[in-house]
């Protein structure tokens, strides 16, 4: 009877829209067109499912969906954006928020918790304690959990005197960000310019910004160059395809040419995911993004996302002021698939960095016009670049270091009596005002008052080590380790921490012994330890160091950012081992990745949050580590150079049928062996078809990668 | 409702795709349920002829529930394929909703009445079948089902079951001269 009976006649009707929805929802997971189970499932009742876009008259962008269900509430969006046009409540999760009318806040749930952008007005938060939210705030990053809190974020218009009152020193600006926040219960950390601060309930923490020009304090800059520099990070979402590599090259080769306000860092070749995971940067809020720039030795910084879409790639670029904190403008592009490769992929990088540049007077070579308000304190800071050496000389041999705060008049001149800060005498400033008075200043139509900092004159650290030698060899071993302890502090070599490790070994310091000791490699911990161990300093007490977590990590970072990415992963592996945390797996696989170490990648792949994978990826994949092989898959056969074929891997969100130059090749992902040249890709999903080409090199596996959705 | 084309067994998902949902990667989750879902719930909407048609979607959508807490301890390279096992899961769920007794007050969905053009000879064959299979005993119909729409094999069916494979021989043959005498019954079909 089968055979001769047409079964199909009795059609079932397709699954209702929003199925994987409503189930990932009641899994716990991010839920868009939300449906919600019942939950009286054993009591019949008619239902349908409703989803409805929000009726939110104010819900802007991000793909902020909220989803009617079975007449319950509306089920809290994971992204979404709002500009309260009255006082407004909103419900997202774990946390609640009372807008003031005219407060602008952008959200989206990770992993983490809930990441806020609050780019205006006044909120009131509360925060359950399950929750963890982040707050960006201009030039604050808040971190709250079980706390409520009040955020505000003024843009104020200050005068000239009202600036001095608050700090600051840029009279540039015609105004000044500030964020307040007000804790009410809870622990609430607020961090800015790299400091963080925990506030406590019942107290106010201000924070406010530019601040006094440039960085005053730091380690000697990397850049002290007479133009400014840019650096141009690699775009977050690269899923291993060759347009967003190709453009940030292209991006980074326009600037290289030097034409324009910019040229390029030394260490442009950075990747923003990297970078935003060495400096545990949960969001790219300002103040983080400055920090990365600011240790990059760069101006200005270059970064953002991109994302495959039906017609093309969306790019999303920032550029961000790092001595003002300050993203100073953003740019959306839509570029066509037809014109993301080569010359046209060439032509749109072109017109992206010169939209840039275009608008960025900030960085106008201003130096001999006369400007409205005050000289920018980049400009200052480019004129005082040159005379480094000059300054330096006016510092005593003995001192540090020293900053410098002075005043410009309107017509671009020192005043006489300006120079303060921490100079350690009258001599010292005076020298340091003729080196200033000898530069010609821009005029303005304020002047105004900057900090600089004036970098020590620069230490021998052959001399110090030879005068540690010489007194080890007497028997001083404090004296030397002392002498070495400034050669690590004048420029931290390796081979003196084996040096400074031996003099505390002599010495029977077991504490300087430890400290030097987790800063040695192996090999040289294994043929020095014998030296604490005959002077009873036991390998407990030295390894009892190693589990300096902070310390272990840090070291990590700085191997990393120095491309030794083998030895960042031993020190990120030391510190997991001391104790386990979610950022150290996401460094160690960084570092595995980059390290082109597959069996570590793979292990640390395992142990990643999920949700964190996605953006993660990106990381072993330009290194050459497939997704096969991150979750253990066996690898498909790499296409046969000889043959002269090669392989396109062709996948999408969601899945659909391929037909591969008209020839239907199966649902994504697929790999397919073709011919070298440009090949016809079409994507299927129902009755919609999206045509795509792809270049197929001998030997090579491209990739296609298309959200579909 | 637009109809669907017939679900018969779906291509196998991916393994990257399986192995990401195993681990809780929620994009694998949408991916694999968007795979199944067509099937799944054909199989449910089918199984519940005559019965609780509304339950279908919490069915389907309790299937999926399930079978995203458990697939961590699926095992790809057992007996079972994923589809299959999709496919026990979401039958075991909709025959224990069968043994249920209905609440009196509920009205049956029409046979069906999906399609109300009965000018159509194909039409008229779709709810006849629909009404044939909605009086097969549960343990006749789900055999069928599985046989007749989602190509499982005899074994398979067995496993899904937990039946001999001969129970499912037999069953399937009851359940398909039911079916036949059923179509001769109300003219839809001639006795040859």
């Amino acid at each position: 009877m089968s055979n001769d009976l047409d079964f199909e006649a009795w059609e079932a009707p397709p699954p209702p829209d929003g199925l994987a929805d409503a189930v990932v929802a009641r899994m716990g997971g991010t839920a868009v067109g939300l449906a919600m189970p019942d939950a009286q499932g054993d009591v019949p009742r008619r239902r349908r499912w409703v989803i409805a876009a929000s009726a939110a008259a104010v819900l802007v962008a991000a793909g902020g969906i909220w989803a009617i269900v079975r007449h319950r509430e509306p089920a809290p969006a994971q992204n979404g954006a709002v500009i309260a046009d009255r006082a407004q409540h909103l419900e997202l999760g774990g946390a609640s928020v009372d807008l003031d009318r005219g407060a602008e806040i952008h959200w989206h749930r990770t992993g983490d918790g809930l990441d806020v952008d609050q780019r205006a007005g006044t909120a009131v938060w509360r925060v359950s304690g399950d929750e963890r939210i982040v707050i960006g705030a201009t030039v604050a990053s808040i971190e709250a959990a079980g706390a409520s809190l009040r955020v505000e974020v003024p843009m104020i218009p200050i005068s000239k005197t009202d600036a001095r009152v608050v700090g600051a020193s840029a009279l540039t600006a015609a105004a000044v960000a500030m964020v307040t926040v007000v804790v009410y219960e809870g622990r609430v950390k607020v961090s800015s310019s790299g400091q963080t601060v925990v506030v406590q309930p019942g107290t106010t923490y201000t924070v406010r910004t530019p601040e006094p020009a440039p960085v005053v304090g730091v380690a000697a800059p990397r850049v002290p160059v007479d133009q400014p520099t840019i650096v141009v990070l690699g775009l977050e979402g690269w899923n291993g395809d060759a347009v967003p590599h190709d453009l940030v090259e292209a991006l980074r080769a326009r600037a290289k040419l030097g034409t324009g306000p910019f040229v390029l860092a030394a260490a442009s070749e950075k990747e923003l995911v990297d970078e935003k995971l060495l400096h545990d940067c949960a969001n790219e809020a300002p103040a983080c993004m400055a920090a990365i720039g600011s240790d990059l030795g760069a101006t200005a910084v270059m970064y953002g996302s991109i994302a495959s879409q039906r017609a093309g790639y969306v790019v999303t670029i920032k550029l961000l002021d790092v001595a003002q904190k300050q993203v100073v403008r953003t740019i959306t592009e839509l570029i066509p698939s037809g014109e993301s490769q080569g010359a046209a992929l060439g032509g749109w990088a072109n017109r992206i960095y010169e939209k840039f540049i275009g608008d960025a007077i900030l960085y106008d070579d201003a130096v001999s016009a006369t400007v409205t308000g005050s000289p920018n304190p980049a400009t200052i800071e480019r004129m005082l670049a040159p005379h480094e050496g000059e300054l330096a000389a006016c510092l005593g041999k003995d001192v540090p270091g020293a900053s410098v705060i002075f005043t410009l008049d309107a017509d671009g001149h020192v005043s006489t009596d300006a120079v303060d800060g921490d100079t350690p005498d009258g001599a010292t400033a005076k020298c340091i005002l003729d080196v200033l008075d000898t530069l010609s200043f821009p005029k303005s139509g304020s002047g105004g008052k900057y900090a600089h900092y004036v970098h020590p004159v620069s230490c021998d650290v052959d001399a110090l080590v030879a005068e540690g030698n010489s007194r080890m060899g007497t028997g001083d071993h404090v004296g030397a380790l002392a002498k070495y302890e400034e050669a690590i502090a004048c420029k931290p070599e390796e081979r003196l921490y084996d040096l400074a490790f031996m003099a505390a070994c002599n010495s029977a310091n077991a504490t300087k012994a430890a400290q030097h000791w987790s800063k040695m490699h192996s090999g040289a911990q294994t043929r020095l330890l014998q030296i604490c161990i005959r002077n009873g300093i036991t390998r407990e007490q030295l390894d009892a160091s190693m589990c300096d977590v902070d310390q272990l990590r840090n070291n990590g970072m700085e191997a990393e950012q120095g491309g030794r990415h083998a030895e960042a992963l031993a020190k990120f592996e030391q510190a997991i081992r001391c104790q386990p945390s979610a950022q150290l797996y996401q460094l160690s696989f960084m570092a595995a990745c980059n390290a082109k170490s597959v069996s570590k990648s793979q292990y640390y792949w395992s142990k990643l949050p999920i949700a964190h994978r996605d953006s993660l990826q990106q990381i072993c994949l330009r290194n050459g580590i497939t997704a096969e092989t991150l979750e253990g898959l066996p690898q498909p056969s790499p296409p046969d150079k000889a043959s002269g074929m090669g392989q396109v891997r062709i996948d999408s969100v969601p899945q659909a049928k391929i037909i591969f130059d008209g020839v239907d090749s199966g649902t994504t992902p697929v790999l397919i062996k073709a011919l070298p040249g440009k090949h016809k890709v079409t994507y299927v999903i129902g009755q919609d078809r999206f045509t795509y080409s792809v270049t197929v090199k001998a030997g090579y596996t491209e990739t296609l990668s298309k959200d579909l959705q | 409702m637009e109809a669907a084309a017939a679900p018969r067994r779906p291509e196998g998902l991916d393994e990257l795709t399986l192995r990401r949902a195993q681990r809780g990667d929620e994009r694998a989750w949408r991916d694999l349920i968007e795979h199944y879902q067509r099937s799944v719930h054909a199989l449910v909407w089918r199984l519940l002829a005559g019965r609780a048609r509304h339950r279908t979607e919490d069915l389907v959508q309790e299937t999926f529930v399930r079978v995203l807490r458990a697939l961590p301890t699926f095992d790809p390279a057992g007996a079972a394929t994923l589809s299959t096992w999709i496919l026990t899961i979401a039958t075991r769920l909709v025959l224990n909703e069968l043994r249920r007794p209905e609440p009196a007050s509920l009205e049956r969905e029409p046979l069906g009445g999906e399609r109300a053009d009965h000018a159509s000879e194909r039409a008229r064959l779709g709810a006849a079948i629909a009404s044939g299979v909605a009086k097969l005993p549960e343990g006749q119909r789900a055999v069928l089902v599985l046989r007749e729409y989602h190509d499982l094999d005899y074994a398979e069916i067995a496993d899904v079951l937990e039946l001999d494979v001969g129970t499912v021989k037999s069953r399937l043959s009851r359940a398909r001269e039911q079916l036949r005498d059923h179509l001769i019954a109300i003219g839809v079909r001639h006795e040859q």
